[in-house]
């Protein structure tokens, strides 16, 4: 038999064994008559696959969480290198760094540079770490709905 | 990795509308559907799949959870329900080329070696010339042994023709030989019990 008489057996067995595991349109009292005249012991079947319908399913939450945990622990990390990084910082600095976030074109950003003015360093240097975190946490939005 | 034919990433959304089925309705069908395939590979001699972990491996697909994270999105447009969708999976995970399978040998082909990359069966070792005469001489055994134990009846030798041209769907039998979709059932179910048969000589 030649490869492509072959072929042409392989074909057979693919179309015979999907037809004869065919159950369309067939009541499900009949699917399972027929699964113990193959010799099925059908609590066994039963409670196997749904053995197996639950582990797939716990399965996948522990995966969410994983993937939950994963992102969590980016975002922490990527928040606590930004934690710290004023505090040495001259008011003028600070002032400085509020005007460049405000005129950053789509920035949701805008201040009152009066108000900004009457400002210790600390609660500057503490504003522009907030607003740092709420970028970061943006940003992972962003990323997660891509 | 198996995934769809886009390779898009797993949508975990469908997770929900696993958790949510009702599977009374579905597990028989897809015991079925696995079992007639693992007798593929019965009649080719190669294993002995079971189709409970069949089914249990187009789940985890389905659910994202094959080996190595494998997965399988539902392309609804394709698999409007999920019956379809679960017995397309077990049908892509046993339709290799059984060329990948020989040489004959019990035990050569398990679950438990399916390569974690693909989450498929694994192939065996390339064949020498004389696997090659062997597998020529038991695939023309094979394709006499099935045309035997259906000999003399007529309705499952016309099916027989379907088949050979790679018609599966008692709908698709029943147009093509003019048979009532019952009497193409009732043939399906006389060819179950002739191949059982047959496996057990």
């Amino acid at each position: 038999m030649g490869t492509h008489e072959k072929d042409k057996l392989i074909i057979l067995l693919d179309a015979m064994t999907d037809s004869m595991g065919s159950s369309e349109g067939q009541p499900i009292e009949d699917v399972i008559a027929e699964l113990k005249e193959e010799g099925f012991d059908i609590n066994t079947s039963r409670k196997r696959i749904f053995e197996s319908i639950n582990m797939a399913s716990q399965a996948a939450k522990r995966q969410q969480l994983d993937v939950a945990r994963e992102e969590r622990l980016a975002a922490e990390a990527k928040i606590s290198s930004r934690i710290g990084k004023y505090y040495n910082w001259t008011k003028e600095q600070l002032l400085e760094k509020m005007q460049e976030i405000s005129v950053i074109p789509g920035s949701e950003f805008s201040f009152s540079y009066r108000e900004l003015e009457t400002k210790t360093e600390e609660d500057l240097a503490a504003l522009l770490e907030d607003l740092e975190i709420t970028e970061a946490i943006e940003e992972e939005k962003d990323k997660d709905e891509k | 990795m198996i995934s769809n034919e886009s390779h898009e990433k797993y949508s975990p959304e469908v997770r929900k509308e696993l958790d949510a089925t009702n599977w009374e309705e579905i597990w028989p069908r897809l015991l079925k559907y696995a079992e007639s395939r693992a007798r593929k590979f019965r009649l080719l001699g190669i294993t002995d799949l079971d189709p409970h972990d069949l089914v249990a491996r187009a789940i985890a697909l389905a659910y994202g959870t094959g080996p190595n994270k494998s997965y399988r999105n539902w392309n609804k447009q394709k698999y409007q329900d999920l019956t379809h969708f679960l017995i397309s999976v077990i049908k892509s995970i046993t339709s290799h080329t059984y060329d990948q399978f020989y040489p004959i040998q019990k035990d050569s082909v398990s679950l438990d070696a399916t390569p974690v990359e693909t989450g498929e069966l694994v192939p065996l070792s390339p064949k020498s010339p004389e696997t090659l005469l062997v597998e020529e001489t038991d695939y023309l055994k094979l394709k006499q042994s099935i045309q035997e134990a259906i000999k003399g009846d007529e309705e499952l030798e016309l099916i027989f023709v379907c088949f050979e041209d790679g018609i599966a769907k008692p709908r698709e039998i029943s147009a093509e030989t003019g048979y009532e979709i019952e009497k193409v059932n009732n043939a399906l179910k006389r060819l179950r019990r002739k191949m059982k048969n047959l496996l057990k000589n």
